[in-house]
Protein backbone atom coordinates (compact mmCIF):
# COMPACT_ATOMS: atom_id res chain seq x y z
CA UNK A 1 0.00 0.00 0.00
CA UNK A 2 2.84 2.34 0.88
CA UNK A 3 4.52 1.59 -2.45
CA UNK A 4 1.27 2.30 -4.32
CA UNK A 5 1.00 5.68 -2.63
CA UNK A 6 4.61 6.53 -3.46
CA UNK A 7 4.27 5.45 -7.10
CA UNK A 8 1.08 7.53 -7.53
CA UNK A 9 2.88 10.57 -6.14
CA UNK A 10 5.84 9.92 -8.44
CA UNK A 11 3.45 9.94 -11.39
CA UNK A 12 2.26 13.37 -10.26
CA UNK A 13 -1.02 12.23 -8.66
CA UNK A 14 -1.35 13.36 -5.04
CA UNK A 15 -2.27 10.35 -2.89
CA UNK A 16 -2.96 9.77 0.79
CA UNK A 17 -2.65 6.48 2.68
CA UNK A 18 -5.17 5.57 5.39
CA UNK A 19 -3.32 3.11 7.63
CA UNK A 20 -3.45 1.72 11.15
CA UNK A 21 0.36 1.82 11.44
CA UNK A 22 1.49 5.35 10.57
CA UNK A 23 4.99 4.64 11.90
CA UNK A 24 5.64 2.05 9.19
CA UNK A 25 4.26 4.34 6.47
CA UNK A 26 6.43 7.15 7.78
CA UNK A 27 9.61 5.08 7.81
CA UNK A 28 9.13 3.94 4.21
CA UNK A 29 8.56 7.53 3.11
CA UNK A 30 4.82 7.85 2.46
CA UNK A 31 4.19 11.59 2.17
CA UNK A 32 0.52 11.85 3.27
CA UNK A 33 -0.55 9.51 6.04
CA UNK A 34 -3.93 9.31 7.77
CA UNK A 35 -4.11 7.31 11.02
CA UNK A 36 -7.00 4.90 10.43
CA UNK A 37 -9.07 2.66 12.67
CA UNK A 38 -7.25 -0.67 13.17
CA UNK A 39 -5.17 -3.18 11.26
CA UNK A 40 -8.14 -5.39 10.33
CA UNK A 41 -10.23 -2.27 9.54
CA UNK A 42 -8.05 0.72 8.54
CA UNK A 43 -10.89 2.74 7.01
CA UNK A 44 -13.42 2.28 9.82
CA UNK A 45 -14.03 0.87 13.28
CA UNK A 46 -16.70 -1.84 13.66
CA UNK A 47 -16.56 -1.45 17.45
CA UNK A 48 -18.44 1.82 17.10
CA UNK A 49 -22.24 1.96 16.76
CA UNK A 50 -23.20 2.22 13.07
CA UNK A 51 -24.03 5.94 13.05
CA UNK A 52 -20.81 6.87 14.82
CA UNK A 53 -18.76 4.62 12.57
CA UNK A 54 -20.31 6.34 9.55
CA UNK A 55 -19.22 9.69 10.98
CA UNK A 56 -15.71 8.34 11.68
CA UNK A 57 -15.37 7.02 8.13
CA UNK A 58 -16.58 10.33 6.75
CA UNK A 59 -13.95 12.16 8.79
CA UNK A 60 -11.24 9.79 7.53
CA UNK A 61 -12.17 10.49 3.92
CA UNK A 62 -12.45 14.24 4.52
CA UNK A 63 -9.03 14.23 6.20
CA UNK A 64 -7.61 12.28 3.25
CA UNK A 65 -8.99 14.91 0.86
CA UNK A 66 -7.44 17.60 3.02
CA UNK A 67 -4.12 15.70 2.92
CA UNK A 68 -3.97 15.46 -0.86
CA UNK A 69 -4.54 19.18 -1.21
CA UNK A 70 -1.99 20.13 1.47
CA UNK A 71 1.62 21.12 0.77
CA UNK A 72 3.87 18.51 2.41
CA UNK A 73 7.67 18.54 2.44
CA UNK A 74 8.23 15.26 4.30
CA UNK A 75 6.18 12.27 5.56
CA UNK A 76 3.30 13.89 7.40
CA UNK A 77 0.73 12.21 9.62
CA UNK A 78 -2.82 13.59 9.72
CA UNK A 79 -4.95 12.56 12.72
CA UNK A 80 -8.70 12.10 12.89
CA UNK A 81 -10.60 12.12 16.17
CA UNK A 82 -13.10 9.32 16.84
CA UNK A 83 -16.63 10.45 16.16
CA UNK B 1 11.83 -15.02 44.93
CA UNK B 2 14.32 -17.90 45.03
CA UNK B 3 14.22 -20.86 42.67
CA UNK B 4 16.54 -23.82 42.36
CA UNK B 5 16.53 -25.66 39.04
CA UNK B 6 17.89 -29.22 39.02
CA UNK B 7 18.83 -30.60 35.62
CA UNK B 8 18.98 -34.05 34.10
CA UNK B 9 20.61 -34.63 30.72
CA UNK B 10 19.68 -37.80 28.88
CA UNK B 11 21.79 -39.83 26.47
CA UNK B 12 18.89 -41.74 24.91
CA UNK B 13 15.11 -41.96 24.68
CA UNK B 14 13.44 -45.34 24.11
CA UNK B 15 10.14 -47.16 24.41
CA UNK B 16 10.08 -49.83 27.13
CA UNK B 17 7.76 -51.79 29.45
CA UNK B 18 8.15 -49.32 32.28
CA UNK B 19 8.47 -45.53 32.22
CA UNK B 20 11.58 -44.31 34.02
CA UNK B 21 14.97 -42.68 33.82
CA UNK B 22 17.96 -44.92 34.40
CA UNK B 23 21.63 -44.47 33.51
CA UNK B 24 20.80 -41.51 31.30
CA UNK B 25 18.21 -43.41 29.26
CA UNK B 26 14.66 -42.09 29.42
CA UNK B 27 12.27 -44.99 28.88
CA UNK B 28 8.61 -44.55 28.04
CA UNK B 29 5.81 -47.10 28.29
CA UNK B 30 4.19 -46.22 25.00
CA UNK B 31 0.95 -48.15 25.53
CA UNK B 32 0.35 -46.73 29.01
CA UNK B 33 0.92 -43.12 27.90
CA UNK B 34 -1.27 -43.43 24.78
CA UNK B 35 -4.08 -45.00 26.82
CA UNK B 36 -3.84 -42.30 29.45
CA UNK B 37 -3.85 -39.42 26.95
CA UNK B 38 -6.84 -40.82 25.10
CA UNK B 39 -8.73 -41.54 28.33
CA UNK B 40 -8.12 -37.99 29.59
CA UNK B 41 -9.17 -36.42 26.27
CA UNK B 42 -12.57 -35.67 27.79
CA UNK B 43 -14.36 -34.59 24.62
CA UNK B 44 -12.89 -37.40 22.48
CA UNK B 45 -11.42 -35.01 19.93
CA UNK B 46 -8.26 -37.02 19.32
CA UNK B 47 -9.23 -39.74 16.85
CA UNK B 48 -5.86 -41.48 16.82
CA UNK B 49 -2.68 -40.89 18.77
CA UNK B 50 0.71 -42.43 18.15
CA UNK B 51 3.99 -41.74 19.91
CA UNK B 52 7.22 -41.41 17.98
CA UNK B 53 10.80 -40.85 19.08
CA UNK B 54 13.14 -38.66 17.07
CA UNK B 55 16.75 -38.25 18.16
CA UNK B 56 19.52 -35.72 17.49
CA UNK B 57 21.53 -36.52 14.37
CA UNK B 58 18.87 -38.80 12.92
CA UNK B 59 18.17 -38.61 9.19
CA UNK B 60 14.65 -37.44 9.98
CA UNK B 61 12.23 -34.56 9.44
CA UNK B 62 9.49 -33.63 11.89
CA UNK B 63 6.37 -31.97 10.42
CA UNK B 64 3.04 -30.55 11.64
CA UNK B 65 4.61 -29.26 14.89
CA UNK B 66 2.18 -27.19 16.94
CA UNK B 67 3.89 -26.69 20.30
CA UNK B 68 6.88 -28.16 22.13
CA UNK B 69 7.03 -28.49 25.90
CA UNK B 70 9.65 -29.02 28.59
CA UNK B 71 9.48 -31.90 31.01
CA UNK B 72 9.55 -30.20 34.39
CA UNK B 73 8.42 -31.05 37.93
CA UNK B 74 8.11 -28.80 40.94
CA UNK B 75 9.22 -30.68 44.05
CA UNK B 76 9.34 -27.72 46.44
CA UNK B 77 7.34 -24.50 46.50
CA UNK B 78 3.76 -23.78 45.53
CA UNK B 79 2.09 -24.76 42.30
CA UNK B 80 2.83 -27.08 39.41
CA UNK B 81 5.21 -26.55 36.50
CA UNK B 82 3.07 -24.80 33.85
CA UNK B 83 0.60 -23.51 36.46
CA UNK B 84 -3.02 -22.80 35.55
CA UNK B 85 -2.98 -25.46 32.86
CA UNK B 86 -5.20 -28.37 33.96
CA UNK B 87 -4.55 -27.18 37.54
CA UNK B 88 -5.08 -24.12 39.72
CA UNK B 89 -3.36 -20.87 38.68
CA UNK B 90 -1.07 -20.89 41.73
CA UNK B 91 1.81 -18.40 41.56
CA UNK B 92 5.06 -20.29 40.93
CA UNK B 93 8.72 -19.29 40.95
CA UNK B 94 9.71 -20.35 44.48
CA UNK B 95 11.28 -23.56 45.70
CA UNK B 96 12.78 -26.26 43.52
CA UNK B 97 12.04 -27.52 40.03
CA UNK B 98 13.53 -30.53 38.24
CA UNK B 99 13.91 -30.54 34.46
CA UNK B 100 15.22 -32.82 31.73
CA UNK B 101 17.09 -30.24 29.72
CA UNK B 102 17.32 -32.12 26.41
CA UNK B 103 13.95 -33.90 26.31
CA UNK B 104 11.04 -32.27 24.47
CA UNK B 105 7.38 -33.21 24.07
CA UNK B 106 6.01 -32.21 20.68
CA UNK B 107 2.35 -31.85 19.75
CA UNK B 108 1.92 -32.65 16.05
CA UNK B 109 -1.40 -32.61 14.19
CA UNK B 110 -3.13 -31.22 11.13
CA UNK B 111 -5.58 -28.60 12.33
CA UNK B 112 -8.22 -27.17 9.96
CA UNK B 113 -7.28 -24.51 7.40
CA UNK B 114 -10.73 -23.93 5.95
CA UNK B 115 -12.24 -20.55 6.74
CA UNK B 116 -9.04 -19.12 8.21
CA UNK B 117 -7.54 -15.76 7.30
CA UNK B 118 -4.61 -15.69 4.88
CA UNK B 119 -2.21 -14.98 7.74
CA UNK B 120 -3.38 -16.67 10.90
CA UNK B 121 -3.84 -20.38 10.32
CA UNK B 122 -2.04 -23.42 11.74
CA UNK B 123 0.94 -23.58 9.41
CA UNK B 124 3.17 -26.55 8.88
CA UNK B 125 6.29 -26.27 11.04
CA UNK B 126 9.38 -28.27 10.13
CA UNK B 127 12.42 -29.49 12.06
CA UNK B 128 15.23 -31.31 10.24
CA UNK B 129 17.35 -33.31 12.68
CA UNK B 130 20.40 -33.24 10.42
CA UNK B 131 21.59 -31.44 7.29
CA UNK B 132 21.58 -27.76 6.32
CA UNK B 133 18.31 -26.84 8.07
CA UNK B 134 19.07 -28.51 11.41
CA UNK B 135 20.77 -25.44 12.83
CA UNK B 136 17.62 -23.35 12.43
CA UNK B 137 15.87 -25.13 15.30
CA UNK B 138 16.99 -25.86 18.86
CA UNK B 139 14.89 -29.03 18.63
CA UNK B 140 17.38 -30.70 16.28
CA UNK B 141 19.48 -31.12 19.42
CA UNK B 142 16.82 -32.48 21.78
CA UNK B 143 15.38 -35.96 22.17
CA UNK B 144 11.83 -35.48 20.96
CA UNK B 145 8.80 -37.48 22.04
CA UNK B 146 6.21 -36.77 19.40
CA UNK B 147 2.47 -36.92 19.96
CA UNK B 148 1.27 -37.65 16.44
CA UNK B 149 -2.44 -36.88 16.59
CA UNK B 150 -5.28 -37.16 14.15
CA UNK B 151 -8.30 -35.13 15.19
CA UNK B 152 -11.98 -35.96 14.70
CA UNK B 153 -13.81 -33.67 12.29
CA UNK B 154 -16.49 -31.11 13.12
CA UNK B 155 -15.15 -29.56 16.31
CA UNK B 156 -14.40 -25.86 16.83
CA UNK B 157 -10.97 -24.26 16.72
CA UNK B 158 -11.15 -23.54 20.45
CA UNK B 159 -11.84 -27.22 21.13
CA UNK B 160 -9.01 -28.46 18.90
CA UNK B 161 -6.56 -26.01 20.44
CA UNK B 162 -7.56 -27.07 23.91
CA UNK B 163 -7.32 -30.78 23.08
CA UNK B 164 -3.82 -30.69 21.57
CA UNK B 165 -2.42 -28.35 24.22
CA UNK B 166 -3.88 -30.44 27.03
CA UNK B 167 -2.45 -33.64 25.54
CA UNK B 168 1.02 -32.08 25.43
CA UNK B 169 0.81 -30.84 29.01
CA UNK B 170 -0.48 -34.21 30.23
CA UNK B 171 2.32 -36.07 28.46
CA UNK B 172 4.91 -33.68 29.90
CA UNK B 173 3.50 -34.18 33.43
CA UNK B 174 3.40 -37.97 33.01
CA UNK B 175 7.09 -38.04 32.03
CA UNK B 176 8.10 -35.52 34.69
CA UNK B 177 6.64 -37.68 37.46
CA UNK B 178 9.59 -40.12 37.16
CA UNK B 179 11.96 -37.34 38.27
CA UNK B 180 10.39 -37.15 41.73
CA UNK B 181 12.52 -39.95 43.16
CA UNK B 182 15.74 -38.95 41.40
CA UNK B 183 18.67 -36.65 42.20
CA UNK B 184 19.59 -34.19 39.45
CA UNK B 185 23.07 -34.15 37.94
CA UNK B 186 23.53 -30.43 38.45
CA UNK B 187 21.57 -27.48 39.65
CA UNK B 188 21.60 -23.71 39.68
CA UNK B 189 20.01 -21.26 42.05
CA UNK B 190 18.32 -18.04 41.02
CA UNK B 191 18.01 -15.93 44.13
CA UNK B 192 16.11 -12.67 43.80
CA UNK B 193 15.36 -12.43 47.53
CA UNK B 194 18.71 -10.95 48.62
CA UNK B 195 19.60 -7.27 48.29
CA UNK B 196 22.26 -6.60 45.65
CA UNK B 197 25.05 -4.05 45.31
CA UNK B 198 23.29 -0.73 44.57
CA UNK B 199 26.06 0.17 42.11
CA UNK B 200 25.03 -2.62 39.73
CA UNK B 201 23.11 -1.52 36.64
CA UNK B 202 19.41 -2.33 36.73
CA UNK B 203 18.22 -4.33 33.73
CA UNK B 204 14.65 -5.36 32.82
CA UNK B 205 13.47 -7.70 30.09
CA UNK B 206 10.27 -7.10 28.11
CA UNK B 207 8.64 -10.22 26.63
CA UNK B 208 5.98 -9.26 24.10
CA UNK B 209 4.01 -12.33 23.07
CA UNK B 210 1.65 -12.98 20.16
CA UNK B 211 -2.06 -13.31 20.98
CA UNK B 212 -4.33 -12.74 17.99
CA UNK B 213 -6.99 -15.37 18.58
CA UNK B 214 -7.26 -19.14 18.65
CA UNK B 215 -4.20 -20.83 17.06
CA UNK B 216 -2.07 -17.74 17.71
CA UNK B 217 -2.51 -17.29 21.46
CA UNK B 218 -0.25 -17.35 24.49
CA UNK B 219 -1.46 -18.57 27.87
CA UNK B 220 -0.41 -16.83 31.10
CA UNK B 221 -1.28 -19.00 34.10
CA UNK B 222 -3.65 -20.95 31.90
CA UNK B 223 -5.53 -18.16 30.17
CA UNK B 224 -5.01 -16.39 26.85
CA UNK B 225 -4.01 -12.75 27.09
CA UNK B 226 -5.90 -10.75 24.46
CA UNK B 227 -6.84 -8.04 26.96
CA UNK B 228 -3.66 -8.02 29.02
CA UNK B 229 -2.09 -4.80 30.21
CA UNK B 230 1.69 -5.05 30.63
CA UNK B 231 2.50 -6.74 33.92
CA UNK B 232 5.59 -7.51 35.90
CA UNK B 233 6.65 -11.13 36.40
CA UNK B 234 9.46 -12.62 38.42
CA UNK B 235 12.05 -14.25 36.14
CA UNK B 236 11.52 -17.42 38.18
CA UNK B 237 7.80 -17.52 37.30
CA UNK B 238 8.77 -17.56 33.61
CA UNK B 239 11.30 -20.33 34.24
CA UNK B 240 8.59 -22.32 36.05
CA UNK B 241 6.40 -22.32 32.96
CA UNK B 242 3.82 -19.60 33.69
CA UNK B 243 3.78 -18.95 29.91
CA UNK B 244 2.45 -21.72 27.67
CA UNK B 245 2.17 -21.34 23.92
CA UNK B 246 -0.95 -21.98 21.87
CA UNK B 247 0.64 -20.30 18.86
CA UNK B 248 0.52 -22.44 15.73
CA UNK B 249 0.89 -19.74 13.08
CA UNK B 250 4.27 -18.54 11.67
CA UNK B 251 6.69 -21.36 12.56
CA UNK B 252 9.89 -19.30 12.31
CA UNK B 253 8.69 -16.62 14.74
CA UNK B 254 6.78 -18.51 17.37
CA UNK B 255 8.07 -19.07 20.87
CA UNK B 256 7.24 -22.61 22.02
CA UNK B 257 6.44 -23.35 25.67
CA UNK B 258 9.81 -25.16 25.88
CA UNK B 259 11.63 -21.92 25.07
CA UNK B 260 9.46 -19.80 27.39
CA UNK B 261 10.54 -21.98 30.33
CA UNK B 262 14.17 -21.73 29.14
CA UNK B 263 14.08 -18.17 27.80
CA UNK B 264 17.73 -17.39 26.95
CA UNK B 265 17.67 -13.77 28.09
CA UNK B 266 15.84 -14.67 31.32
CA UNK B 267 18.40 -17.38 32.10
CA UNK B 268 21.46 -15.28 31.27
CA UNK B 269 20.18 -12.19 33.08
CA UNK B 270 19.28 -14.38 36.08
CA UNK B 271 22.73 -16.00 36.08
CA UNK B 272 24.46 -12.63 36.21
CA UNK B 273 22.02 -11.12 38.74
CA UNK B 274 23.80 -9.67 41.78
CA UNK B 275 27.22 -10.15 40.17
CA UNK B 276 27.26 -8.39 36.81
CA UNK B 277 23.99 -6.47 37.01
CA UNK B 278 20.72 -6.20 38.90
CA UNK B 279 18.00 -8.06 36.96
CA UNK B 280 14.94 -6.18 38.17
CA UNK B 281 12.44 -8.45 36.42
CA UNK B 282 10.35 -9.32 33.40
CA UNK B 283 7.57 -7.21 31.89
CA UNK B 284 5.10 -9.30 29.93
CA UNK B 285 2.62 -8.01 27.36
CA UNK B 286 1.26 -8.76 23.92
CA UNK B 287 1.92 -7.21 20.53
CA UNK B 288 -0.10 -7.00 17.30
CA UNK B 289 -2.46 -4.55 18.96
CA UNK B 290 -5.00 -3.42 16.40
CA UNK B 291 -4.73 0.34 16.24
CA UNK B 292 -1.98 2.92 16.60
CA UNK B 293 -3.68 4.15 19.77
CA UNK B 294 -3.68 0.68 21.32
CA UNK B 295 -0.05 0.11 20.31
CA UNK B 296 1.00 3.39 21.93
CA UNK B 297 -1.01 2.60 25.05
CA UNK B 298 0.53 -0.84 25.56
CA UNK B 299 4.02 0.35 24.63
CA UNK B 300 3.82 3.26 27.07
CA UNK B 301 2.47 1.07 29.86
CA UNK B 302 5.21 -1.53 29.27
CA UNK B 303 7.93 1.12 29.24
CA UNK B 304 6.45 2.60 32.40
CA UNK B 305 6.63 -0.77 34.14
CA UNK B 306 10.37 -0.88 33.43
CA UNK B 307 10.70 2.71 34.69
CA UNK B 308 8.81 1.89 37.90
CA UNK B 309 11.18 -1.06 38.37
CA UNK B 310 14.06 1.41 38.20
CA UNK B 311 15.52 -0.09 35.02
CA UNK B 312 18.46 1.66 33.41
CA UNK B 313 18.62 -0.82 30.55
CA UNK B 314 15.97 -2.92 28.82
CA UNK B 315 16.06 -5.89 26.46
CA UNK B 316 12.95 -6.33 24.30
CA UNK B 317 11.89 -9.42 22.43
CA UNK B 318 8.67 -9.96 20.56
CA UNK B 319 6.92 -12.96 19.13
CA UNK B 320 5.57 -13.09 15.60
CA UNK B 321 6.27 -11.02 12.54
CA UNK B 322 4.50 -8.10 10.93
CA UNK B 323 3.06 -5.28 12.94
CA UNK B 324 4.24 -6.64 16.32
CA UNK B 325 7.47 -4.80 15.48
CA UNK B 326 5.63 -1.50 15.89
CA UNK B 327 4.42 -2.27 19.43
CA UNK B 328 7.97 -3.26 20.40
CA UNK B 329 9.66 -0.30 18.70
CA UNK B 330 7.24 2.12 20.38
CA UNK B 331 8.14 0.48 23.71
CA UNK B 332 11.83 0.99 22.92
CA UNK B 333 11.23 4.60 21.90
CA UNK B 334 9.39 5.39 25.13
CA UNK B 335 12.14 3.75 27.23
CA UNK B 336 14.82 5.78 25.45
CA UNK B 337 12.79 8.98 25.89
CA UNK B 338 12.98 8.36 29.63
CA UNK B 339 16.72 7.70 29.49
CA UNK B 340 16.45 3.91 29.69
CA UNK B 341 18.71 2.24 27.13
CA UNK B 342 16.82 -0.37 25.14
CA UNK B 343 17.90 -3.10 22.71
CA UNK B 344 15.59 -5.38 20.72
CA UNK B 345 15.98 -8.76 19.10
CA UNK B 346 14.54 -8.83 15.60
CA UNK B 347 14.48 -10.93 12.46
CA UNK B 348 15.35 -9.33 9.12
CA UNK B 349 14.04 -9.40 5.56
CA UNK B 350 16.65 -8.47 2.96
CA UNK B 351 16.00 -10.87 0.08
CA UNK B 352 18.29 -13.77 -0.83
CA UNK B 353 21.52 -11.83 -0.29
CA UNK B 354 20.37 -10.00 2.82
CA UNK B 355 20.59 -6.43 1.52
CA UNK B 356 17.48 -5.90 -0.60
CA UNK B 357 14.73 -3.46 0.30
CA UNK B 358 13.71 -2.52 3.80
CA UNK B 359 15.25 -4.84 6.37
CA UNK B 360 12.84 -4.36 9.29
CA UNK B 361 9.04 -4.18 9.44
CA UNK B 362 9.28 -1.03 11.53
CA UNK B 363 11.95 0.86 13.39
CA UNK B 364 12.49 4.10 15.25
CA UNK B 365 15.52 6.41 15.23
CA UNK B 366 16.18 5.50 18.87
CA UNK B 367 16.83 1.84 17.92
CA UNK B 368 20.56 2.39 17.47
CA UNK B 369 21.61 -1.12 18.46
CA UNK B 370 19.65 -4.12 17.25
CA UNK B 371 20.38 -7.82 17.72
CA UNK B 372 19.53 -9.76 14.56
CA UNK B 373 18.04 -13.23 14.79
CA UNK B 374 18.59 -13.83 11.09
CA UNK B 375 16.95 -13.20 7.76
CA UNK B 376 13.72 -14.98 6.87
CA UNK B 377 14.27 -14.45 3.14
CA UNK B 378 17.17 -16.80 2.56
CA UNK B 379 16.21 -19.68 0.27
CA UNK B 380 17.14 -23.12 1.56
CA UNK B 381 17.11 -26.61 0.05
CA UNK B 382 15.94 -29.33 2.38
CA UNK B 383 17.48 -32.67 1.40
CA UNK B 384 15.68 -35.98 1.01
CA UNK B 385 15.34 -37.68 4.40
CA UNK B 386 14.91 -41.30 5.40
CA UNK B 387 12.14 -40.80 7.87
CA UNK B 388 9.28 -38.37 8.50
CA UNK B 389 7.71 -38.01 11.94
CA UNK B 390 4.75 -36.03 13.30
CA UNK B 391 2.70 -36.57 10.15
CA UNK B 392 2.78 -38.12 6.71
CA UNK B 393 2.87 -35.06 4.46
CA UNK B 394 3.55 -31.33 4.33
CA UNK B 395 0.94 -28.61 3.95
CA UNK B 396 2.70 -25.53 2.66
CA UNK B 397 0.29 -23.77 0.32
CA UNK B 398 -2.82 -22.05 1.57
CA UNK B 399 -3.99 -21.38 -2.00
CA UNK B 400 -4.43 -25.12 -2.53
CA UNK B 401 -6.38 -25.41 0.70
CA UNK B 402 -3.42 -27.22 2.17
CA UNK B 403 -3.22 -30.05 -0.33
CA UNK B 404 -0.81 -32.69 1.03
CA UNK B 405 2.64 -32.77 -0.52
CA UNK B 406 5.34 -35.38 0.06
CA UNK B 407 7.39 -34.56 3.14
CA UNK B 408 10.51 -36.69 2.72
CA UNK B 409 11.63 -35.39 -0.69
CA UNK B 410 14.22 -32.74 -1.53
CA UNK B 411 12.56 -29.35 -1.63
CA UNK B 412 13.73 -25.77 -2.03
CA UNK B 413 11.97 -23.23 0.14
CA UNK B 414 12.14 -19.61 -1.08
CA UNK B 415 12.02 -18.34 2.49
CA UNK B 416 12.64 -19.99 5.85
CA UNK B 417 9.29 -19.18 7.46
CA UNK B 418 8.30 -22.88 7.70
CA UNK B 419 11.40 -23.77 9.73
CA UNK B 420 10.38 -24.09 13.37
CA UNK B 421 12.04 -21.29 15.43
CA UNK B 422 14.15 -20.38 12.35
CA UNK B 423 14.24 -16.65 13.12
CA UNK B 424 12.41 -16.24 16.38
CA UNK B 425 13.16 -13.27 18.56
CA UNK B 426 13.57 -15.13 21.85
CA UNK B 427 17.33 -15.11 21.27
CA UNK B 428 17.61 -18.87 20.97
CA UNK B 429 19.48 -20.14 17.94
CA UNK B 430 22.82 -20.94 16.40
CA UNK B 431 22.94 -18.48 13.53
CA UNK B 432 25.90 -16.12 13.52
CA UNK B 433 26.80 -13.11 11.43
CA UNK B 434 30.09 -13.03 9.56
CA UNK B 435 31.73 -10.02 7.90
CA UNK B 436 32.23 -10.30 4.15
Amino acid sequence: MSTMQKEAERAGIPAALITAIPSVAKSVGVSRIITGGGIPYPAGDPNLPADREFEFRKRLVEKALEAITAQVQEPTVFHVTLA
Amino acid sequence: MKLERGYFRITDLAFADKTGLEKGIFKVNKKELIERLLAEDENHLIKTLDLEIVKPGEDARIVHILDTLSVGLKIEGEGLFMPGNLCDPVIVGEGKTLLVENLAVMECAELPWAGKSALLYPRDAIVDMTGPAAGYSPFSETFNLILKMEMVTGASDVEYDNAVRSAGIRASRYLAEVLRALTPERSEIFDFSKPVDPALKKIAYVIQCQNQGTYSNTFLYGHEVSNIVPIRLSPTEVLDGCLVSGNYVWPCFKVPSFIYSNMPAVLELSRGHGRDWNFVGVVFDRGHNNSHFEKQRVANLAANQTRLMGAEGVIISWEGGGNAATDAMLTLQRCEAWGIKAVPYTFEFGGPDGTEGILLVDDVPEAKYVVSTGSIEKPITLPMVKRVAGGDCLRLRKETGGAPEPAEVERTLDVITALYCGANQSGIGKLAGVPY
